[in-house]
C-alpha cells in the first residue's frame, strides 16, 4: 500500500470540483486490436526460416520464368560437340549427354514441376474441401461412411495409387494432373471435416441457423472464411507432395516424357551418369530438395501463424 | 384477458445415446407464457432448461408433445408459417465469445437476418444497423469493427442487436449473462427490460442465477431433471416456496448481506444429482429429499394447483 | 483465529505482461495480508488483477511474458519472490496450497485420486505407505466424500464436478497448510453443490486454523464466508476492510456500485438495477489518475490527474480522493446516497 497519509498534502482546491466529462476523450474500444490476416502476417514475419523459405520460392519462380531466357541456348538445343561439359563460362551449369545447356533445362523443368505442383494442390484442395465439408456438415451415418471410405483409401500407399493410375493413363502433364487430383484429396478432406465439426459447435452457427439461414448461406458466410486458414496451410504442403510425386513418377518413367522436361526427368537422366558426370544430377536434385524444404518451412510458418492457441 | 403466446403441452425431448441409454432431457413439460411476459426458467446443470429452450426454438424437435404458438400447433404450420415462426422466435446464447463469427464485421453480423431474408434495400439495412447499435447502447463507429475488438458485455449487446434486427416477438435468453462480469450483467439485464417495454417482447429467461431471475421475471418455473417441479408468479414463488428442492435451492444461494448470511441456518441438500441415464420411478428428487416417503415412488406426473396460481409436483400436496 | 497474526503479507506487488501490443500492467502496487485462521476474499472483475496477484504467491506467474517488477510476499519471515525453485517446492503443496476453478486441469486423469493425494503427502513427509493411506482416507472423509475406501481407488473421470472439487480440497489440505488459496473454486459448480463446498471451507478454517484466500466475483459468497475483503479494480487495491463494513458502509464508489448492481433475493421490488456505466479497463495504456474515474459518479478533476493516495482507517483502507481532507463536499454527496440494495428484506424460508 502506498504510504498512509496522516497529514494530508495541500492541493489546489479546484481539483476537487466534480469532473467535467465533456473534456474526456472517448475510449471507444479495447486497445491493441488487429485484423485477422494482418495478425497472421505479423506472426509469419517473425518466423525467420519461413521467410527464408518464402524468398527462395520467390527466387525460383522468378528464375523459372526468366531463367531459360538468360542464356542464349534453347533448352532442347542439341550440341553433340559439347556433351557432358562441366560448368564453365559458356554453360553456367554445364551440359548433359546431348550437349543441352543444363541451366536452361533446369529452369524449363522448373516450370513444369512448379506448374504441376500448384495446379494439383489446387485441384486437390477443391475436391477435398467439397467432400470434407459435405461430410462434416451432413454428419450422421453419411459422414461415418465417407470417413471409413477415406480410411480405406488412405490405407493404400499414395505412390502405389499414383503409379497404378499412370499405368492406365497415357503419360503426360494432363494425365498427371488428373491422377494427382483424383488421389491426393484425402488429407485435406479429413482436415476440412475436422474444422467443420469444430465450427458446428460454435454458437454463431446455431445463431445464424436461428435467423433462418439456408445451408448454402452457412457454408458461404460462416464455414468457408473460417476454414480458409487450415486449407491454405494444407495447400502449401500439397504443393510439396505434388512436386515430389511428379519427380518420382518421372524418375521411374511414368511421368513426363520427352521432349518435355521436368526436374524428375532430369534427375532420372542424371542418376544414370552419377559416377562420371555428377554435375548433371546435382542441379535438379538440389532444386527439388530446396523447393520442398522451403515449402515445408512456409507451411509450418503459416500453420503456426494461424493457430489461435499460439498467439503471443 | 392476456392471451397465451406460447403453450407447451406434455413436451418431452429424449436423446438416444445408444440402444438402452436414453436421456430424457425434457420430461413431460407443460406451461404457458403470456404475451409480453417474462417467464423465468431456473434449475441447475442437467435440469433440461437449455434443451427446453432449444426445443421451443426449433433447434430440436420434441420427441412427444405439442408446442402451440399464437393458437397454432407448430407441427401443422405450412412453409410460410414455419418461416414466420423462425423469425418471430429468436434466441440469445450464453457464450459471447462463440456467438459471433470472428471474420464478420459488426455490420454483417447485425444485418445477417436482414440479408438472409432479403429485407429492405442495402441502404435501409445499413440504417437499421445504425438504429440497432443505438438501441443497444453501442457507438455508431463500431459498425466496421470485428468481434475480437469488443468486451464480453459489448458482444452480448451485438448478439441482442442481431436478434432484434428481424423484429422478433419472442426472445429465448439462454443464460445470457452468466459469462459476464457482475457490473456488466446489470447493464444487459436493464437493456433487455428496456427493449421489452419498447417492443412489447415476450421473454423466456433461462438461468441458474436465481437473483437475476427473480429480478427480471414475472412467472418462474423451477426445473429438476427434466421436469418442472414448481411454477408460480415470482412473488409467490420466492416468498412462499413449497417444493423441498425449491426451498433448498433458495436457501443455498448466498445473499450479498453478511448479517442475513450469518443468521441463516446453513442447511444444504445432501447428495448429488443422480445420473440422467438411470431411470427413476416417481419423484426424481426423492434421492436427496429430506421429506421423502414411500409415496414418492408413485408420484403422479402432474403439477398440482395449490391456489394463487401456484403449482407444485410433490407428494406432500397430493390428496 | 488470531486477528493480529499476519500469516502472509503481499507488499507493493507490481506485475506486468509483455505482449506484442505492448506492456499490460496487470497488477499495480498491490498490498494485502491474511491473518491466521481467517477467510480473506479477494474480489474483482475481469482484468482486476486478482488471479495474477495470487499466482505470484506460489510462483505461478507465466514466464517469460509475465514480469514481477517489484514487491515482496512475506511468509514465515521470508520473501517468497526471492526463493529459488528448490525452496519454493518445500512450500508449495505443503504450507501454501491452492485449488483452481477447474479441477479437471489440476488432476492427472491417468492417476487414481488416492495416489495423487498420497503423492503430495509423501513429497513433504517421511511416512510409511500405510500411514499415507490412512491419512488419505481421513482426508476424503473430512471433505465429505462418501465411501472413501472405494473412492480412493477411482479415477478423476469417475467423480462428479462437486466431488472432484472436494478431492482437490482433500489434496490441498493433506499437509495441513497454513494458507489455502482458492481461485474461483465453485464458479463451475451448481449452487447447491457450491453451498456444500463453502460449508466445508468454514469447517476447515475453524478446525485447522487454515487461512483461506478466496478469489471470487460472487458477492453473495463473500458475505457468506469471508471475514475480510480486498477489492481490486484495474490492477490496484481500491478498498479493503472487514466484511460488514464493506457491505454496510462501502467507502469506494466502485464497491458501492458493485453492491447496487447485484439483484438480491432479500430485496423486494427492485425495478431497475443501478449499474455502473462502461466496462472494466484493459490495462494496456493505463490512463493518468484513477482507473475508475471514467465510470465514477463522484469523480473530481484530480481523479483524472493523479492516482489517489491510500487512506487508512481502524480496520481497512480505501484508495480514493474522496477521503482527502479537501474533498468533503463530494464525500458528503457520496455518503448521502444509500447503497441501493437496501430496501425491505423479504422473508423467505
Amino acid at each position: 500500500m502506498k504510504g498512509m497519509q496522516v497529514e494530508m498534502e495541500k492541493i489546489d482546491q479546484n481539483l476537487f470540483l466534480p469532473l467535467d466529462r465533456s473534456k474526456l476523450n472517448q475510449d471507444l474500444s479495447k486497445d491493441g486490436s488487429i485484423a485477422y490476416w494482418k495478425d497472421v502476417w505479423r506472426r509469419f514475419k517473425k518466423n525467420k526460416p519461413a521467410i527464408v523459405g518464402g524468398l527462395i520460392i520467390l527466387i525460383f519462380i522468378f528464375l523459372a520464368i526468366f531463367g531459360p531466357k538468360m542464356v542464349s541456348y534453347k533448352y532442347d538445343a542439341i550440341d553433340l560437340f559439347n556433351t557432358y561439359k562441366t560448368p564453365d563460362s559458356a554453360h553456367i551449369l554445364g551440359t548433359d549427354g546431348l550437349g543441352r545447356d543444363i541451366w536452361a533445362q533446369v529452369w524449363m523443368g522448373a516450370r513444369v514441376s512448379l506448374f504441376i505442383g500448384v495446379v494439383s494442390a489446387f485441384s486437390q484442395m477443391v475436391i477435398g474441401t467439397l467432400i470434407g465439408a459435405f461430410s462434416g456438415i451432413i454428419g450422421g451415418k453419411t459422414d461415418l461412411i465417407i470417413m471409413r471410405l477415406i480410411d480405406i483409401l488412405i490405407a493404400v500407399p499414395y505412390l502405389i495409387w499414383v503409379s497404378l493410375f499412370m499405368l492406365v493413363f497415357d503419360a503426360g502433364i494432363f494425365s498427371i494432373l488428373v491422377v494427382f487430383a483424383l488421389t491426393g484429396w484425402k488429407e485435406i478432406a479429413r482436415l476440412v471435416r475436422g474444422e467443420v465439426l469444430r465450427l458446428k459447435q460454435k454458437e454463431f452457427i446455431t445463431a445464424s441457423d436461428s435467423l433462418g439461414a439456408s445451408l448454402w448461406w452457412l457454408i458461404r458466410k460462416h464455414f468457408f472464411p473460417n476454414i480458409l486458414p487450415v486449407v491454405i496451410v494444407s495447400v502449401t504442403f500439397g504443393i510439396t507432395d505434388a512436386i515430389f510425386t511428379e519427380a518420382f513418377l518421372s524418375y521411374v518413367g511414368l511421368g513426363i516424357q520427352p521432349p518435355n522436361t521436368s526436374w524428375g526427368t532430369l534427375v532420372s537422366a542424371g542418376v544414370k551418369q552419377l559416377r562420371d558426370y555428377p554435375h548433371t544430377l546435382l542441379p535438379p536434385a538440389i532444386l527439388i530438395s530446396l523447393t520442398m524444404l522451403s515449402l515445408q518451412l512456409i507451411g509450418d510458418g503459416l500453420r503456426d501463424a494461424t493457430d489461435p492457441k499460439m498467439r503471443v | 384477458m392476456e392471451k397465451a403466446v406460447l403453450t407447451l403441452k406434455n413436451v418431452s425431448k429424449n436423446f438416444v445415446l445408444s440402444k438402452n441409454r436414453i436421456i430424457q432431457a425434457v420430461n413431460n413439460v407443460s406451461l404457458q407464457i403470456l404475451d409480453g411476459e417474462t417467464f423465468g426458467l431456473v434449475g441447475e446443470s442437467g435440469c433440461g432448461k437449455s434443451t427446453l429452450g432449444r426445443t421451443i426454438k426449433g433447434i430440436y424437435k420434441p420427441t412427444v408433445g405439442e408446442i402451440i404458438y399464437n393458437g397454432n400447433n407448430i407441427r401443422n404450420l405450412n412453409k410460410n408459417g414455419k418461416k414466420q415462426y423462425t423469425r418471430d422466435m429468436q434466441m440469445i446464447f450464453q457464450d459471447p465469445y462463440s456467438s459471433l463469427n470472428p471474420r464478420m464485421t459488426v455490420k454483417d453480423i447485425i444485418a445477417e437476418g436482414l440479408n438472409i431474408h432479403n429485407i429492405g434495400t442495402k441502404i435501409e439495412r445499413e440504417e437499421k444497423v445504425y438504429e440497432l447499435l443505438g438501441l443497444v447502447g453501442l457507438n455508431r463507429e463500431f459498425i466496421s469493427r470485428f468481434p475480437h475488438e469488443f468486451s464480453g458485455g459489448q458482444r452480448q449487446r451485438l448478439v441482442i442487436a442481431r436478434a432484434l434486427a428481424i423484429n422478433p416477438k419472442f426472445i429465448i435468453c439462454d443464460e445470457p449473462i452468466s459469462a459476464l462480469d457482475v457490473s456488466v450483467q446489470a447493464q444487459i439485464v436493464n437493456l433487455l427490460q428496456d427493449l421489452q417495454d419498447k417492443f412489447n417482447l415476450t421473454y423466456l429467461f433461462i438461468a441458474h442465477d436465481l437473483s437475476m431471475v427473480k429480478h427480471i421475471s414475472d412467472k418462474v418455473g423451477v426445473m429438476y431433471m427434466g421436469k418442472i417441479i414448481e411454477l408460480a408468479y415470482k412473488q409467490e414463488l420466492f416468498n412462499n416456496p413449497q417444493h423441498p428442492y425449491t426451498k433448498a435451492l433458495l436457501a443455498s444461494i448466498p445473499v450479498p448481506d453478511p448479517v442475513i448470511e450469518r443468521e441463516k441456518n446453513q442447511v444444504t441438500i445432501k447428495g448429488e444429482l443422480p445420473s440422467l441415464l438411470i431411470k427413476i420411478d416417481g419423484c426424481k428428487f426423492k434421492t436427496r429429499c429430506a421429506y421423502v416417503t414411500k409415496k414418492c415412488d408413485y408420484l403422479k406426473d402432474d403439477l398440482i394447483d395449490i391456489g394463487n396460481k401456484h403449482y407444485v409436483m410433490c407428494t406432500l400436496f397430493e390428496k | 483465529m488470531n486477528k493480529n497474526n499476519k500469516i502472509l503479507e503481499v507488499k507493493n506487488l507490481t506485475i506486468s505482461f509483455h505482449t506484442f501490443v505492448g506492456e499490460v500492467q496487470a497488477v499495480r502496487d498491490v498490498g494485502f495480508h491474511v491473518n491466521e485462521g481467517e477467510v480473506l476474499a479477494i474480489v474483482g472483475e475481469s482484468g482486476s488483477g486478482k488471479s495474477v496477484s495470487t499466482q505470484a504467491i506460489l510462483g505461478l506467474t507465466p514466464k517469460p511474458a509475465g514480469v514481477i517488477k517489484s514487491g515482496e510476499i512475506i511468509f514465515e519471515g521470508k520473501d517468497l519472490l526471492k526463493l529459488n525453485d528448490n525452496e519454493f517446492s518445500k512450500i508449495r503443496g505443503n504450507k501454501i496450497t491452492t485449488i483452481f476453478q477447474d479441477p479437471m486441469t489440476s488432476l492427472n486423469p491417468t492417476m487414481k485420486i488416492g495416489s495423487q493425494i498420497r503423492e503430495i503427502i509423501h513429497q513433504h513427509n517421511n511416512v510409511t505407505k500405510s500411514k499415507s493411506y490412512e491419512k488419505t482416507i481421513e482426508l476424503l472423509k473430512l471433505t465429505g466424500i462418501t465411501d472413501p475406501h472405494i473412492r480412493i481407488g477411482q479415477y478423476p473421470h469417475q467423480f462428479s464436478g462437486g466431488m472432484l472439487q472436494r478431492a482437490m480440497i482433500a489434496m490441498a489440505m493433506a499437509n495441513s497448510p497454513k494458507v489455502l488459496i482458492a481461485d474461483e473454486p465453485t464458479t463451475a459448480l451448481d449452487v447447491t453443490i457450491q453451498a456444500q463446498i463453502f460449508n466445508l471451507f468454514r469447517k476447515l478454517s475453524k478446525e485447522f486454523n487454515t487461512s483461506i484466500i478466496l478469489i471470487t466475483h460472487d458477492l453473495g459468497v463473500v458475505a457468506s464466508i469471508a471475514h475480510r475483503v480486498v477489492v481490486l479494480y484495474g490492477g490496484k487495491v481500491i478498498e479493503q476492510g472487514e466484511t460488514d463494513q464493506i457491505y454496510y458502509n462501502p467507502r469506494h464508489p466502485y464497491t458501492k456500485g458493485l453492491l447496487s448492481a447485484m439483484p438480491s433475493l432479500a430485496i423486494e421490488g427492485q425495478n431497475r438495477l443501478k449499474t455502473i456505466d462502461g466496462t472494466p479497463p484493459f490495462l494496456l495504456n493505463v490512463p493518468k489518475g484513477c482507473t475508475f474515474a471514467k465510470r465514477c459518479e463522484y469523480a473530481m478533476e484530480i481523479c483524472v490527474q493523479r492516482e489517489p493516495d491510500t487512506y487508512a482507517f481502524d480496520e481497512g483502507s480505501v484508495s480514493c480522493w474522496l477521503y482527502h481532507s479537501q474533498a468533503k463536499d463530494q464525500l458528503k454527496n457520496f455518503q448521502s446516497k444509500e447503497t441501493e440494495m437496501y430496501g425491505k428484506s423479504s422473508s423467505y424460508s
